[in-house]
C-alpha cells in the first residue's frame, strides 16, 4: 500500500472531524436501561369540622427499550364530611332535602349551611406510553379514565416535546380530551326548580310515591354528560448554569351538564319584607353549558449556592367572568447528603363568576344562571408547608410534606340586609395536608 | 508485564448531590461524574463506563499478550486478520498520519528502546537512534483492511489514541441515560449534557399529590386540567466546571472552564522528560528523526466536540513545537499552552 503524507493538509479540522466521525460512527451499543420504577404516596386532607379526604396514589413506570416508558398510575380517594351546600346562613334552623331525596337534614340557625352527606369514593387510572420521536423529541399518548357513584369519566391525551439549541431549549405541546357521564343521586335536577321536599325520613324507606314533587323537580332524567378538551404548549429554557425558566399557556374548554347537581341558591325575602333576608325556598344552581379557561403560567428556578429557589407565578381567566393570580415561593435547602428541607408558601386570589350570587331574592327576575358555590366566589386562599424529602431506609426514598391551607372568603357584591345582618356569610376554612411519597427502584 | 489490575469500583453521592465513580484503567485514575436523580442510573453509568475502559485496555494495550496489538505483533511479518474496531481505529491513526504529514505515527515507539524517560537518564546518541528509523513509518505498514502485516521489527502503539477514544465510546455509552455525565479517563474528559428530566416516579408523584389543596377548594379544579409537571431538575444546573491542570505541579488548576458540550484532552510531558545538559528533552518524538520536537509546549489542552479530536490536536500541537499556539488558532479551537 503506497501512502505518502500529504503535504499541506487543506484543512485539518474538517479532516480530523471526518475521521473521528468515521472512528466513532458506528453508534455505541445502546444503553437501554430496562427497570421498573415504583411510586406511592399518601395524602390526608382534612377541613375540621367539614370535609376529610384520604388519597393514595400508586404508580408504576416500566422502562424498555431505548428510553421507552410505560407508566401505569392508580388512584384511590375517599371524601366524607360536609361541604357548604350554597344556601347562606339564617337566624332560624334551616332543613335541607337530601340529594338522594330521600330524608333531610337540618342546618341551626346562624350556622353555614353544609350538606353532611358527602361520602365518595373515586378510583382513577390512566395508563401512558412515552417514547423518542424524531431526533430530538418524545412523544407520548395516555388515556384515562375515573369513576365515582355518580360519575364517570374516560379520556385521552397526547403530546410532544421537542428539545432545541442543545437542549437547552424545550417546547411542548400537548392536547386532552375527556367525557364525563354525571348520575347524581336521585337524578339530575332541572336547574333552577325548588328543592323538593323530602319523600322520606329514613335512607332505608321504599315507600316514598311515585308523583312526589321531588321526582318532578329532578325531572332532567338520571344522568348527563360533559366534554372538556385541553390545550397546553409551553416552553423551557434553560438561561444559564443556575437558572431554567419555563413558561405556559393552556386553554380548556368545558361543555355540556357543568352545574353542581348538589348546590343550591338561597331565595330571601327582599328587603321591603316584614321577613326580610328569610329564606323562602331554595333552588337548584344554574350554569351556563359552556366554560372557557385560559391560564399563563411562568416559573423560574435558579440555584443559589447549594439551595434553589423556585418561583411560579399563573394568571387564569375564563368566560365566566373569573380570574385568579397564584404565586408561589419554594426554596429547597439541603441538610445533609441527601435529605433537604423545603418550605413553601402559595397565594391564591380570584374574583367571582358573573353569576356567582350569594343569594336571590323573591320577586326579582331569575338571572340567566346563578350559583352560590363558593368556590365560584371572590377569595383569597394561602397555603405555608413544609416539606422533608431525601431521606432513604434501604433503597427507599421518603418525602413528608405538612401544609396548612387557610381560604378567606370575601363578601359578593351582595350586601348582607334584614335578618341577615350580623351572620357570617362568607366563612372562612381552613385545611391540613399531610401526604408522604415514596420512590423505589426494586 | 503488568498483571491483571484490580477491577474495583467505588460510587459516592458528592455532598453536591453529584454521584462521583471512581475506577483505575489504562494507568490512570478514572471517574464519572453523574448529575441525576436515581443512583440505579449512576451504578449503570458506572459500570457501562467502567467495563468499557477496561474492555478497551485490554484488547488494545501493548503490554498484555492476549491484545490485539500483541496479537499482531506476534505475526512477524505475516497477515492478521483484524475486526472491525481495530480496523476502525487503525483507518482513524492512518488519516491523523496523512493529515500531519507523517509526524503523528503509531510505529514510532520503537523508539522506546533507544530513549529512556527515567529520571536522571541521558538521551541516546545519534547512532542508536538512526539504527531505529528504518522500523518507524506507517507507509512501511501494509494495511489492506480488514488485514494488516507489519514487517518483522516494527511495532504499532495506539496508546496515544486509546484512552480518548475509550472516553469517546464510554460517553456515547451513558449519552441515553438520563442525567448528565462527566466521563474523565486521567485528564482526558467528556461532558455528556442534557437537560435533566427528573422522570422519576417519585418526581412525578410530588406534582400528582402537590395540587390538592386546589382540586377540592377553589375554582382551578372544575376541569382537572393538568398543571404544569414538575420535571425539571432540581436544579437548572447543567455542563461541568473542570480544571486544567498544571503539567508542573499536581493538583493546581492553571485555568478553570465551564464544559457543557465536547471534550477536553491534554497532551504534554509533565511527567515523561529527562534533563540533561542543561537541556530538556521532552517525551514528544518526532518519528522522522527520532528526537524530542524542539521548544514544544510542555502541555496542551484542547477543546473539540470529541476527545479523539481533542487528543489529536493536542499531540499535533506538541509536534509542531514552536508553532503549537499559531496552530491550534488557525485551526480555531480553544486551547490551553504551557510552556
Amino acid at each position: 500500500m503506497q501512502l505518502s503524507p500529504r503535504k499541506n493538509p487543506t484543512s485539518l479540522r474538517t479532516g480530523l472531524a471526518l475521521a473521528a466521525a468515521s472512528l466513532l460512527g458506528p453508534k455505541a451499543a445502546s444503553a437501554a436501561i430496562e427497570d421498573v420504577e415504583v411510586g406511592s404516596g399518601v395524602l390526608v386532607y382534612t377541613e375540621p369540622g367539614r370535609v376529610s379526604a384520604l388519597e393514595a396514589v400508586a404508580l408504576v413506570t416500566r422502562n424498555f427499550w431505548d428510553k421507552h416508558k410505560l407508566s401505569l398510575r392508580v388512584v384511590y380517594d375517599t371524601l366524607t364530611g360536609a361541604s357548604p351546600n350554597g344556601a347562606v346562613a339564617s337566624r332560624s334552623p334551616q332543613t335541607f332535602t337530601r340529594p338522594s331525596g330521600s330524608g333531610s337534614y337540618t342546618v341551626n340557625a346562624n350556622e353555614t349551611p353544609l350538606d353532611d352527606t358527602f361520602k365518595d369514593t373515586r378510583f382513577a387510572g390512566s395508563l401512558t406510553y412515552d417514547r423518542p420521536f424524531l431526533s430530538a423529541g418524545r412523544w407520548n399518548v395516555g388515556l384515562q379514565g375515573s369513576s365515582e357513584h355518580d360519575y364517570l369519566s374516560i379520556g385521552a391525551s397526547t403530546g410532544i416535546t421537542r428539545e432545541f439549541d442543545r437542549k437547552n431549549t424545550t417546547i411542548s405541546l400537548g392536547v386532552s380530551g375527556s367525557r364525563d357521564e354525571i348520575s347524581p343521586e336521585g337524578g339530575v335536577p332541572t336547574a333552577f326548580a325548588e328543592m323538593g321536599a323530602a319523600t322520606g325520613h329514613h335512607e332505608d324507606d321504599f315507600t316514598r310515591g311515585d308523583d312526589g314533587e321531588y321526582d318532578e323537580n329532578r325531572g332532567e332524567g338520571s344522568g348527563d354528560t360533559k366534554s372538556v378538551v385541553d390545550g397546553v404548549i409551553g416552553l423551557t429554557q434553560v438561561v444559564n448554569r443556575t437558572t431554567l425558566i419555563r413558561f405556559n399557556y393552556s386553554i380548556s374548554n368545558s361543555s355540556g351538564y357543568l352545574n353542581d347537581p348538589y348546590k343550591f341558591v338561597s331565595v330571601l325575602y327582599g328587603p321591603d319584607d316584614p321577613s326580610a333576608g328569610d329564606p323562602i325556598t331554595y333552588l337548584y344552581e344554574k350554569r351556563p353549558d359552556s366554560h372557557t379557561k385560559h391560564s399563563i403560567y411562568a416559573q423560574a428556578k435558579k440555584r443559589i449556592a447549594s439551595t434553589t429557589m423556585d418561583i411560579s407565578y399563573r394568571f387564569l381567566w375564563d368566560d365566566w367572568g373569573i380570574t385568579s393570580h397564584t404565586a408561589e415561593l419554594k426554596h429547597r435547602v439541603p441538610i445533609g447528603e441527601t435529605v433537604y428541607f423545603e418550605p413553601h408558601v402559595r397565594l391564591y386570589e380570584q374574583t367571582a363568576a358573573d353569576f356567582y350570587r350569594t343569594y336571590l331574592l323573591s320577586g326579582e327576575a331569575l338571572p340567566a344562571e346563578a350559583s352560590a358555590d363558593p368556590r365560584l366566589g371572590p377569595m383569597t386562599a394561602i397555603t405555608v408547608g413544609n416539606r422533608v424529602g431525601g431521606f432513604h431506609v434501604g433503597e427507599q426514598e421518603f418525602a413528608v410534606t405538612l401544609e396548612y391551607y387557610r381560604q378567606f372568603l370575601k363578601d359578593g357584591d351582595q350586601p348582607a340586609f334584614g335578618s341577615l345582618e350580623g351572620l357570617d356569610l362568607s366563612e372562612d376554612m381552613g385545611a391540613f395536608m399531610f401526604r408522604i411519597s415514596h420512590g423505589w427502584e426494586p | 508485564m503488568i498483571g491483571q489490575p484490580a477491577r474495583d469500583r467505588t460510587l459516592d453521592k458528592r455532598p453536591d448531590g453529584i454521584w462521583r465513580g471512581a475506577f483505575f484503567s489504562m494507568a490512570s485514575p478514572c471517574e464519572l461524574l453523574a448529575r441525576t436523580q436515581r443512583k440505579s442510573t449512576a451504578a449503570k453509568a458506572l459500570e457501562l463506563v467502567s467495563e468499557e475502559a477496561w474492555r478497551i485496555e485490554a484488547k488494545f494495550s501493548r503490554y498484555r499478550d492476549d491484545s490485539v496489538v500483541a496479537e499482531i505483533h506476534r505475526a512477524r511479518g505475516s497477515w492478521v486478520s483484524l475486526d472491525d474496531e481495530t480496523n476502525r481505529l487503525l483507518l482513524f491513526a492512518q488519516q491523523v498520519w496523512e493529515l500531519s504529514s507523517g509526524s503523528f505515527d503509531i510505529t514510532s515507539g520503537v523508539l522506546r528502546r533507544a530513549w529512556s524517560f527515567q529520571p536522571g537518564s541521558a538521551p541516546p546518541d545519534q547512532a542508536s537512534v538512526e539504527r531505529l528509523l528504518p522500523l518507524i513509518g506507517w507507509s512501511r505498514v501494509e494495511f489492506r483492511p480488514p488485514k494488516i502485516r507489519l514487517p518483522e521489527g516494527m511495532e504499532i502503539d495506539l496508546g496515544g489514541i486509546g484512552k480518548e477514544y475509550a472516553v469517546d465510546r464510554a460517553a456515547e455509552l451513558v449519552s441515553n441515560l438520563e442525567g448528565e455525565f462527566l466521563v474523565n479517563f486521567g485528564g482526558d474528559l467528556r461532558a455528556v449534557t442534557q437537560q435533566a428530566h427528573d422522570h422519576s416516579a417519585h418526581g412525578e408523584l410530588r406534582s400528582d399529590l402537590s395540587d390538592a389543596s386546589t382540586s377540592w377548594a377553589d375554582s382551578t379544579s372544575p376541569t382537572g386540567s393538568s398543571s404544569p409537571a414538575d420535571s425539571t431538575s432540581p436544579t437548572g444546573a447543567t455542563g461541568w466546571t473542570v480544571g486544567v491542570e498544571s503539567p508542573a505541579v499536581d493538583d493546581v488548576a492553571i485555568a478553570e472552564i465551564h464544559l457543557a458540550s465536547g471534550a477536553l484532552a491534554t497532551s504534554g510531558d509533565s511527567k515523561r522528560a529527562v534533563v540533561h545538559g542543561g537541556t530538556r528533552y521532552g517525551h514528544v518524538l518526532d518519528p522522522r528523526t527520532g528526537w524530542p520536537v524542539p521548544h514544544a509546549p510542555r502541555s496542551v489542552t484542547v477543546h473539540a466536540p470529541t476527545c479523539v479530536e481533542a487528543g489529536m490536536l493536542a499531540t499535533l500541537a506538541l509536534l509542531q513545537g514552536e508553532n503549537a499556539e499559531s496552530f491550534l488558532e488557525e485551526q480555531g479551537f480553544r486551547h490551553w499552552c504551557v510552556r
